[in-house]
């Protein structure tokens, strides 16, 4: 009977399986496979062995891109997330204000994104954004998507500003489910609110926390979208991430071989994530 | 209860397969190729209509056996797409292309037809300027029609030049001058941007290459006899810099990065630029900011000026926007040459286009007949001037091959902002492009005494 049962199960689970062998498996082996060819994106693939690796790793652009991705990474590992918890914290404790303001930090993510980096962009603008209005117009009008300085931080912000707000209500959920029993037994023992979320809430949560950690690190190597938008990878390339730089390599250079190998590249990179959080897991005996 | 969502299952299995079975019917139509298919990029609604009302639905009223049928799709991803279906084996009968230098991946592939047999058979030959013609053959044959082409010139407003006393430069000198008054007048003197258009950059490559360095320099690179390294280039590139620099040119590299075309068409309207160099492609959109009622400023064109030397008269840079050429993998490619053959034999369709919308022709062999009564006359003389050069440039998305076209922009903005010196962006281009041109991958050009 429970063969029977298993069975069934696995009949039910091969639509999923094979849609995900399809869309997933296949495509993620037949990547690898490319990354040793060199190929335009049309014909037949030519093998080249691991070239494309040699080349990824004396290419100075793919370089860049990957230290553009860590920077990217800590900036939302920090600012997002400490403004999520913070916000979380806050909003529980003013009930009666918390449902209007976990209304106002949500909406942004439900606006699409491409909405929202044009809209950014054109708030960035020296000519018709906030700056002039801010700073006078005129030369002198600070040009942050203009300025290689401060393309990556302006853009970052535009997505921060998209994202937090998601990250608080995950925070928020999470904080909701804290046992109070444990807030009454630090007040007993005199515990202000700063103690308390130091020493009770986030202990609490820190499986979610951790998991959004995660999460974040690995996207932060994916993004792709608000840089294409905002900026294209410019100015003079110094907002180029491994996601643009991958695009930019597959269908603007026809370099689609080469592109499949930052592809595998990224892979690596969100494995060895994933490696290392296993690995503290296992090390400190997290549930989660 | 448990056999019971067996049955169910099986069933939920049977209907999908039913469904596929169903779907699977409807397949031959387009595989019989009683329909040909085209996925067109699009930058405007008005372009969508006006293409699928004068072409599509006028070709299909009188060939009902062959229909087009059109797929329009958004400018900015049409050729990712198109190149992912291709590589499966799929895509359109007719596939487009953002010019010859974007199409040699698809020919180097074996997924276009040679059309030389449908070249002699209508004669085309005969309908398509050689040059543009020339662009689309590989090894003797011919797998690309053009079917959109331009050029480089610098927009600017009458009224502004006239109330400041300026007149279209015709040498460096004049110029130089003319950059000077504009920036004491607190005007960009070259408005550009690539905000909303990253490879911008070798639209303005494309003008210092040919009017700094001269056709015949950059023709003779182009044929593999004379290194981009060569002072006629270092002097290219040292003067796009110098007004970069100087902010003459884009207002500076900042604001270069984060100027959107609207934005530079209103430079021009409200006097904060005295010129803007652009594409002919600017004829789509710039009545949208010189609104014809007597009460705002007119626009009109002119070809930049020489600016060296070297250059006797402005060239005239040609190119070709978009080509269009049959998908190897199509089961009627009779059927697929005949529109095309359509369009070839409609010059005077052609420019009614143009005229209505301000896309591109066709570069067929048009006579004074062919251009109708209601073109815009700015409109007209640039197509006029085009059939008239005496000496022509090389725009640098059709003549150079894919790397060295994207290194040309992508390294020339580190070149603008200070992080690559002229000497090395050049050196950096001429190593791609010697390997390219051993692989065969420049395009054919004609040569720059037309």
């Amino acid at each position: 009977m429970q063969k029977k049962q298993i069975r069934i199960g696995w009949f039910y689970l091969l639509p999923l399986l094979t849609v995900n062998g399809v869309v997933v498996f296949l495509p993620a082996v037949s990547n690898v496979f490319l990354s040793f060819t060199s190929w335009s994106g049309l014909g037949q693939p030519k093998w080249i062995g691991i070239d494309n690796y040699i080349r990824l790793l004396q290419d100075d652009v793919v370089h860049q891109a990957i230290l553009r991705n860590l920077v990217w990474t800590l900036i939302f590992l920090i600012v997002p997330m400490g403004l999520a918890l913070f916000g979380a914290y806050l909003v529980l404790r003013a009930p009666a204000a918390g449902t209007f303001f976990r209304l106002v930090f949500f909406t942004p993510y439900i606006v699409s994104t491409v909405v929202s980096a044009s809209v950014w962009s054109f708030l960035y603008s020296p000519t018709l954004g906030l700056s002039p209005l801010l700073f006078g117009a005129g030369a002198d009008t600070p040009n942050l998507l203009g300025n290689g300085d401060t393309a990556l931080y302006a853009v970052a912000l535009a997505n921060i500003w998209q994202w937090w707000g998601f990250l608080m209500m995950v925070f928020f959920a999470a904080m909701q489910s804290v046992n109070p029993s444990l807030y009454e037994a630090a007040e007993l023992d005199g515990a202000g609110a700063f103690r308390k979320l130091i020493s009770v809430t986030l202990p609490a949560i820190r499986p979610t926390i951790m998991f959004l950690a995660l999460m974040t690190v690995i996207w932060s190597f994916l993004i792709f979208d608000y840089i294409f938008i905002m900026t294209g990878g410019g100015p003079a390339g110094k907002t180029e991430v491994l996601g643009t730089l991958l695009y930019k390599s597959a269908f603007w250079s026809r370099e689609a071989g080469y592109a499949a190998s930052i592809g595998v590249l990224m892979g690596l990179i969100s494995l060895f994530v994933v490696g290392i959080y296993l690995s503290l897991r296992k090390r400190l005996k997290w549930e989660i | 209860m448990k056999p019971k969502l067996a049955a169910s299952g099986l069933k939920s299995a049977a209907i999908t397969a039913l469904l596929t079975l169903l779907a699977g019917c409807t397949a031959p139509m387009a595989d019989q190729g009683e329909v040909i298919t085209m996925w067109r990029p699009i930058t405007s609604d008005a372009e969508q209509t006006y293409i699928q009302e004068n072409f599509v639905d006028a070709y299909n009223a009188t060939n009902p056996v062959n229909p087009v049928e059109v797929s329009y799709r958004d400018w900015n991803t049409a050729a990712q797409l198109q190149q992912a279906s291709v590589a499966a084996g799929e895509g359109p009968d007719i596939i487009y292309t953002a010019g010859p230098s974007n199409a040699l991946a698809y020919i180097q592939a074996g997924q276009l037809l040679p059309l030389n047999k449908y070249a002699e058979e209508f004669g085309w030959n005969d309908k398509i300027q050689p040059w543009a013609l020339e662009t689309g053959y590989s090894e003797a044959n011919l797998y690309l029609i053009p079917e959109t082409y331009e050029t480089m010139l610098m927009l600017y407003s009458p009224e502004t030049f006239e109330a400041n006393g300026w007149s279209v430069a015709s040498n460096r000198s004049d110029f130089d001058t003319f950059v000077q008054q504009s920036q004491d007048a607190g005007m960009t003197a070259i408005a550009t941007g690539n905000k909303s258009w990253a490879p911008t950059t070798e639209h303005l490559l494309s003008v210092v290459l040919n009017n700094v360095a001269g056709p015949e320099a950059v023709y003779e690179a182009l044929s593999g006899n004379k290194s981009w390294t060569d002072p006629e280039f270092v002097d290219a590139i040292t003067t796009m810099k110098g007004w970069f620099d100087s902010k003459a040119m884009g207002g500076g590299s900042e604001m270069y990065f984060s100027t959107t075309v609207e934005e530079l068409y209103n430079s021009i309207a409200t006097d904060t630029a005295s010129t803007y160099w652009t594409g002919s492609w600017a004829f789509n959109n710039v009545g949208e900011y010189f609104p014809e009622d007597g009460q705002g400023k007119s626009w009109d064109w002119s070809l930049v000026p020489p600016l060296s030397d070297r250059v006797s008269e402005p060239p005239v840079s040609i190119g070709i926007g978009r080509t269009i050429a049959v998908n190897a993998a199509t089961k009627n490619p009779d059927g697929a040459a005949a529109y095309i053959n359509w369009l070839i034999q409609n010059p005077k369709a052609q420019l009614a286009k143009t005229a209505a919308i301000g896309v591109a022709p066709m570069p067929l062999m048009f006579d004074a007949a062919d251009f109708p009564a209601d073109i815009d006359p700015r409109v007209a003389s640039l197509y006029q001037t085009i059939a008239d050069a005496k000496t022509i440039g090389y725009l640098t998305w059709t003549f150079w091959p894919p790397k060295s076209n994207r290194y040309l922009y992508e390294e020339m903005d580190k070149v603008i902002v200070g992080d690559l010196s002229v000497e090395d962006y050049l050196a950096g281009l001429d190593a791609l492009f010697a390997q390219e041109l051993a692989e065969g991958l420049v395009p054919p050009r004609p040569n720059p005494s037309n």
